[in-house]
């Protein structure tokens, strides 16, 4: 985002609309810092800046990542995609499409960046090198998934490694036996990373209506009270037949 | 995205939200879409809904439920609605079911709470999304409170910032908790913002800092 300063009034109007905290007052004047900035396009849409100063240029790769990832609106363009959004349908049409069924597997959404703090793809690598060894299969209709020239060793495109997005997810299937494990990685790259990551298990219930992936996730001392969970009612049509 | 998910609760206060997400799969149902979000919203808007809307469709905070079904197109991904108790969540899942239109229904809330509203129903959880909590560089999160509103849009279009701003607004007398509240809820654009536990959240901020 910039600013065109034969317009701005320096009012800071769009100061605390910036969910990076991009925007600031320096010496009277409003400045947006370009390294820090997402491109969400939120002081844009929300702060109603009295003379219309905010605008975006048009972007270009890697940058363009950035409004791709952290816009609502941003399309992923730049994939084959061309979807709105970070990731995929998962848990929520999940009784019609059967992304995960069955209690053998289940998936992951590991969101770097997410709540309120954003990431670069340097520290997206860190955690998808450390979970390499336990992906089985990336969700191929998620546009961080394009952005991973290695699945197995989990690189990713090195020119997008200093771009900065509010959040991106990574979603994978792997064994049920490998959450405890997974999990484990997670405590270790949690302290390497400059940033947050919040992680979501999806997973489906058996015939009895049980989810063993729950009975791992208490066993180790998580419970569901201070959070939300997403519950599929399993009210789609048609239902996923194995 | 995972958006309605990772919202933090306040286990001393009381429960009062509980999203629900109504989703057509791309390419198996999706079918007379428009029709459809339109036929929900006439559901949602029986439960007392804090809120209604979605990508594309608009907010109930500045729109009538009439008026969210003309803006219903193909390509809104999907419609929500937020309740505030767990007596309107039971009664707009038992007339979905009842309804049986066949888009997938999730509900985002306290697992317990959710389970019970579906059990009351007759209704058996398909899947989860679990959420595991947040890993990393917790020191960079803001305050707890602050928090708790934040984390009522997953796309991170409610700042920290902006909650801070207009706490200081209210104790200036500028502006009022509900106005402020309704000013909170128009970034999110999902509909999937309870403006009713912001409310409850502000004034808690408010009292503790006066």
């Amino acid at each position: 985002m910039k600013i065109d300063y034969e317009k701005c009034k320096a009012c800071g109007i769009c100061v605390p609309f910036c969910p990076v905290g991009a925007i600031s007052m320096v010496d009277g004047e409003v400045v947006i810092d370009q390294d820090e900035c997402v491109e969400c396009c939120l002081c844009q849409r929300t702060s109603k800046c009295p003379t219309g100063a905010l605008y975006q240029e048009a972007l270009q790769m890697p940058r363009s990542i950035r409004k791709a990832f952290s816009d609502p609106l941003g399309k992923h363009e730049n994939t084959d995609l061309g979807h709105l959004g970070r990731g995929t349908e998962e848990v929520k049409t999940n009784d019609v499409t059967g992304l995960v069924y069955g209690v053998d597997y289940i998936a992951m959404a590991v969101e770097p960046g997410r709540p309120l703090v954003g990431a670069r793809f340097a520290d997206v690598e860190k955690i998808t090198m450390a979970i390499a060894p336990y992906v089985l299969a990336y969700d191929q209709n998620n546009p961080t998934t394009k952005l991973l020239i290695d699945q197995e060793k989990g690189l990713l495109e090195p020119s997008i490694k200093n771009e900065k997005v509010l959040s991106c997810i990574l979603e994978f299937k792997l064994a049920i036996e490998n959450l405890d494990p997974i999990l484990k990685v997670f405590e270790e790259v949690a302290k390497e990373v400059d940033t947050v990551f919040s992680v979501g298990v999806i997973a489906a219930t058996d015939e009895q209506g049980r989810c063993p992936a729950e009975d791992i996730i208490r066993d180790r001392g998580i419970t569901f009270e201070n959070t939300s969970t997403k519950v599929n009612m399993g009210l789609g049509r048609p239902l996923f037949q194995a | 995205m995972s958006h309605t998910l990772h919202r933090i609760k306040d286990t001393a206060q009381p429960e009062m939200d509980y999203v629900v997400l109504v989703m057509p799969a791309r390419g198996v149902n999706n079918d007379d879409v428009v029709e459809k979000y339109g036929k929900y919203i006439d559901i949602f808007k029986k439960y007392n809904p804090v809120n209604i809307g979605g990508m594309k469709i608009g907010l109930l905070v500045d729109n009538t439920p009439e008026e969210l079904k003309v803006n219903a197109c193909d390509d809104a991904p999907m419609v929500h609605a937020v309740f505030r108790n767990r007596e309107d969540l039971a009664g707009v899942l038992k007339e979905i079911k009842e309804k049986d239109y066949g888009f997938s229904v999730v509900v985002s809330g306290l697992l317990d709470h959710v389970r019970e509203c579906a059990e009351k129903v007759g209704l058996t959880p398909h899947s989860y999304n679990f959420s595991l909590g947040v890993y990393g560089a917790l020191d960079k999160l803001p305050p707890r409170p602050v928090l708790d509103i934040c984390t009522m849009c997953g796309h991170a279009m409610v700042t920290p910032g902006l909650v801070e701003k207009l706490v200081a607004d209210i104790r200036k007398g500028k502006t009022t908790i509900q106005k402020a509240a309704s000013k909170l809820t128009r970034p999110c654009l999902c509909g999937i913002f309870n403006t009713c536990k912001a409310e409850s959240v502000l004034e808690r901020i408010v009292a503790a800092e006066s």
